[in-house]
């Protein structure tokens, strides 16, 4: 592991506005991420675990730069994403991707799925060779690069996730953002892409920031582990310790739930 | 063929009957539509005028397809000009957010609220009564229409999961509403231009029928309603066949959309 | 109480569902567990009578020994709500935005049982109490988005419950909730078994939820019902090799974590996909990913062979004998 962290944050905090009760109070504030702190490695898995309204999304979001912090810092390879201008914003995303959930929303289903894993190439202005970057890409993931020419329908939901993740890697990104990746696949399916994920990362040097509800996935795949809920962090820790002695009763619930018992 | 919606079915049919004698009237009709012959004006159906002969003796069917032609013309043109700017506008609201699209919104609410007609007559009054003039009012009542319908159909894009994969690869704003949201709104967009396509056809009728469409010697349907109430007693023929071909052409652009919305809507569609 | 016998499914030339058999008796609490694709969700909608119209359906189902395979639209629809219920997967989606919940509860009590309106209100409120809805006289009256996603599973519940079903059938109740909520009513549908002496049939592909709610489970894929048996024995002893292979792929914290060398150990799978309805093998239809197949798997359908009481699976390996 080299020693400067790949992806740190500090403090990060984001409120949003809700819509006024009344005309006379200031409009009530919801607090969907406070003072979340962590810092990841090269090569290195964080696990962020939280259900609906922990903030996990949020801060998926605010990691990617869709959104700005109301206090705290996303700092990537040092630099605090933030504070950069939308040119070089652009030209740094290629080094950080993400996966999201849905395998059904994530692709563009008017483009054949080529174009789709292509796209952060032509972004980036990389337009040589992408036919072959294409071909290598499907082939990591385990698909073929014949299935470049076919539309995202004519896939199954693993095969969806694949491409979606095909799209992530193309620019060999140095951190990859996975957001309840596994969720909406079978658990025979959510094991190979797993598995693939941990593949992709020993070959390309990933560090990655695993978002899940369960549990039990987060503890199987990552070093380190942060429990969210409501925004705030409730607990912290390398995965093995905290799956084996949760300190928080919400860890323990949700370690009930995933079926684990510690 | 089957699995296709009646309504669908029975529009195009009916769409291309009238487009394709609006066609037809560029390379034939069965006689000049202008040609005036008072000596067989009012003449009854015959072999030599199918459908006779109007109060000037011109031959109804030939003033009929002219008509037909104009129609169509005005209709495309208008819903191309106002729905381009329109989709336009609704594309930029929806990319940029916030007070531009606020601005757009508000701007598109002033277009609802001025009456179609009336600014025609303004717009008559103003640089004269002409098809053109007709054109440019109906394509104006056209923007504000298509703004909405874009604006709400990108906005449901925006928050797709491939969009934000796109900006995740740092596309720009731009490209994203050309690549991503305008090919997946494109069917609500179209749903809309053929209704308003045949909105456009009544609206060219109406704008001719008070004289401030299609000027004589064109033809119109419209105008042929106008000229043929004052003969209502002499000849009722002669306001019942035009108001037929509106009837037919706004009921198959109504029907086609209608059915191209069936089509389409993904929550319309059963499942298995 | 209910019985299927080799009942089967066709969509087409598609078997969706291919002879099952089952029987449930009240009290039971069985557990279906199978992924996208196996068929538990068509097996539970037979029971309701509600398979899409375009499913055709061979064998026999006998509700309170009434053949039901051939039932009217009609004839089902007295079975629904009294006999069998069912609690849906979204529960916003299953109930009206535009009515009250307690108005929903109360509809099939006035129209199955023919209660009057004030009645049918004294069972809701009881209803209510019963699946734990707290100040059950207020909530009568509030709307679905007025309520948290556990309160309207239990009002989902109650609905179910409205005209004392003897089958109640949970499809994925759990999914959409959160961890707490989602343990919280898995207990209360237990409890309401146990209590009404009703049929519990449980669906779900999470296998956590459904070893805690259930005695008995049946294991699905492709259509084919693969294993039967206590529920306990069958996820702690698996017999079939796509139940193994099933529990093998869950992330097992226990087992995960980095080996000797630093590499992260990486989750047994199933190799390759479940193959569409029309590219099945004839045969055992787990056959191509299986990992002990024998040559004949793909050919030859093997029987659902009883091992000791109450066990059973459809394996080659098990009849001939050979055990893993």
């Amino acid at each position: 592991m080299t020693d400067a962290p790949l992806l740190e944050v500090r403090n990060l905090t984001r409120r949003y506005k809700l819509p006024r009760q009344s005309l006379l109070r200031a409009p009530p504030v919801l607090t969907a991420l406070e003072n979340a702190s962590f810092s990841l490695h090269a090569g290195e898995t964080l696990g962020v675990v939280g259900e609906s309204g922990s903030g996990k999304s949020t801060l998926a979001r605010l990691i990617m730069a869709f959104e700005r912090p109301d206090a705290g810092a996303v700092l990537f390879r040092g630099r605090d994403l933030h504070g950069l201008g939308g040119q070089e914003l652009r030209s740094l995303r290629r080094d950080f991707q993400m996966v999201f959930q849905d395998p059904f929303g994530s692709l563009n289903p008017r483009r054949r799925v080529g174009w789709s894993i292509a796209e952060p190439l032509r972004a980036n202005g990389e337009t040589e060779d992408i036919p072959r970057r294409i071909a290598e890409a499907l082939e990591q993931v385990g698909l073929h690069a014949a299935d470049a020419g076919k539309y995202p329908h004519e896939f199954s939901g693993g095969q969806r996730q694949r491409i979606a993740i095909a799209r992530a890697i193309v620019t060999r990104p140095a951190l990859l953002v996975a957001d309840e990746a596994v969720s909406a696949l079978d658990v025979s399916v959510q094991a190979q892409i797993l598995n693939l994920l941990m593949d992709l990362q020993d070959d390309l040097g990933l560090g990655m920031v695993f978002i899940s509800h369960d549990l039990a996935v987060v503890g199987s795949i990552c070093d380190r582990v942060l429990v969210l809920q409501h925004g705030q962090t409730l607990e912290s820790g390398a995965a093995a310790d905290v799956l084996r002695s949760p300190e928080h009763p919400y860890t323990k619930t949700l370690l009930t739930a995933a079926g684990v018992r510690p | 063929m089957k699995r296709l919606p009646a309504n669908f079915l029975l529009g195009a049919l009916l769409v291309s009957l009238v487009v394709g004698v609006a066609a037809l009237s560029l390379v034939w009709t069965p006689h000049d539509p202008q040609a005036m012959s008072i000596s067989t004006k009012f003449a009854p159906p015959s072999t030599e005028h199918w459908l006779g002969t109007d109060q000037l003796g011109r031959d109804v069917v030939a003033q009929l397809m002219a008509a037909a032609r104009n129609s169509m013309t005005v209709a495309l043109v208008a819903v191309l000009l106002g729905g381009s700017i329109g989709v336009g506008l609704g594309l930029l609201a929806s990319a940029l957010g916030g007070w531009v699209e606020d601005a757009v919104m508000r701007l598109a609410d002033l277009g609802f609220a001025f009456p179609a007609l009336l600014f025609a007559i303004m717009l008559a009054a103003v640089f004269g009564p002409s098809l053109t003039n007709a054109v440019l009012a109906i394509s104006f009542i056209n923007i504000p229409i298509f703004a909405r319908v874009t604006r709400a159909s990108a906005n449901q894009i925006w928050t797709r999961d491939y969009v934000a994969a796109a900006r995740a690869a740092g596309r720009g704003r731009f490209a994203i509403s050309r690549d991503h949201i305008l090919p997946n709104i494109a069917a609500a967009v179209i749903v809309q231009a053929t209704i308003e396509f045949a909105v456009a056809i009544l609206a060219e009728a109406a704008l001719s029928y008070l004289g401030l469409g299609a000027q004589p010697p064109a033809s119109s349907w419209g105008r042929m309603l106008s000229e043929a109430q004052t003969l209502m007693y002499l000849a009722p023929q002669l306001a019942i066949y035009p108001g037929l071909c509106i009837v037919v052409a706004v009921l198959g652009f109504g029907l086609l959309g209608d059915g191209l919305r069936d089509i389409t809507d993904p929550r319309l569609v059963r499942a298995r | 109480m209910i019985e299927l016998s080799n009942l089967s499914i066709h969509f087409g030339t598609a078997v969706a569902l291919r002879d099952a058999n089952l029987v449930i008796e009240r009290g039971d609490r069985l557990g279906v567990v199978g992924e996208s694709g196996s068929g538990k969700t068509l097996l539970a909608l037979c029971l309701m009578g509600m398979a899409p119209e375009s499913a055709r359906m061979t064998g026999q189902l006998r509700i309170d020994g009434q053949d039901m395979a051939t039932a009217s639209e009609r004839d089902w629809q007295r079975l629904r709500s009294r006999r069998v219920a069912m609690v849906f997967q979204e529960p916003m989606a299953a109930l009206n935005p535009l009515r009250r919940v307690g108005d929903t509860v109360m509809e099939p009590m006035v129209l199955h049982d023919g209660l009057t309106r004030s009645a049918a209100r004294a069972r809701a409120l009881s209803l209510f109490e019963e699946v734990g809805i707290p100040d059950p006289d207020r909530r009568l009256r509030q709307f679905p988005h007025e309520m948290s996603g556990g309160q309207r599973q239990r009002v989902l519940i109650a609905l179910a419950l409205a005209c004392n079903p003897m089958l109640l059938i949970a499809d994925e109740p759990t999914t959409a909730l959160d961890a707490n909520v989602a343990l919280r009513i898995t207990d209360l549908l237990q409890r309401l078994a146990r209590e009404r002496q009703m049929a519990l049939v449980f669906i779900s592909h999470d296998l956590a939820a459904v070893a805690r709610a259930t005695e008995d489970i049946v294991v699905m894929y492709a259509g084919d019902m693969v294993e039967q048996g206590r529920t306990a024995e069958v996820l702690g002893t698996p017999a079939h090799p796509y139940t193994k292979g099933l529990l093998g792929a869950r992330p097992d914290p226990g087992v995960a974590g980095r080996d000797a060398q630093g590499k992260r150990r990486r989750l047994p799978t199933i190799p390759g996909a479940v193959p569409p309805l029309q590219g099945l093998p004839q045969g055992c239809r787990f056959a191509g990913r299986c990992p002990v197949e024998l040559p004949h798997c793909a050919a030859q359908r093997p029987a659902f062979v009883q091992s000791d009481a109450g066990r059973a699976a459809a394996c080659h390996l098990l009849t001939e004998g050979r055990h893993d």
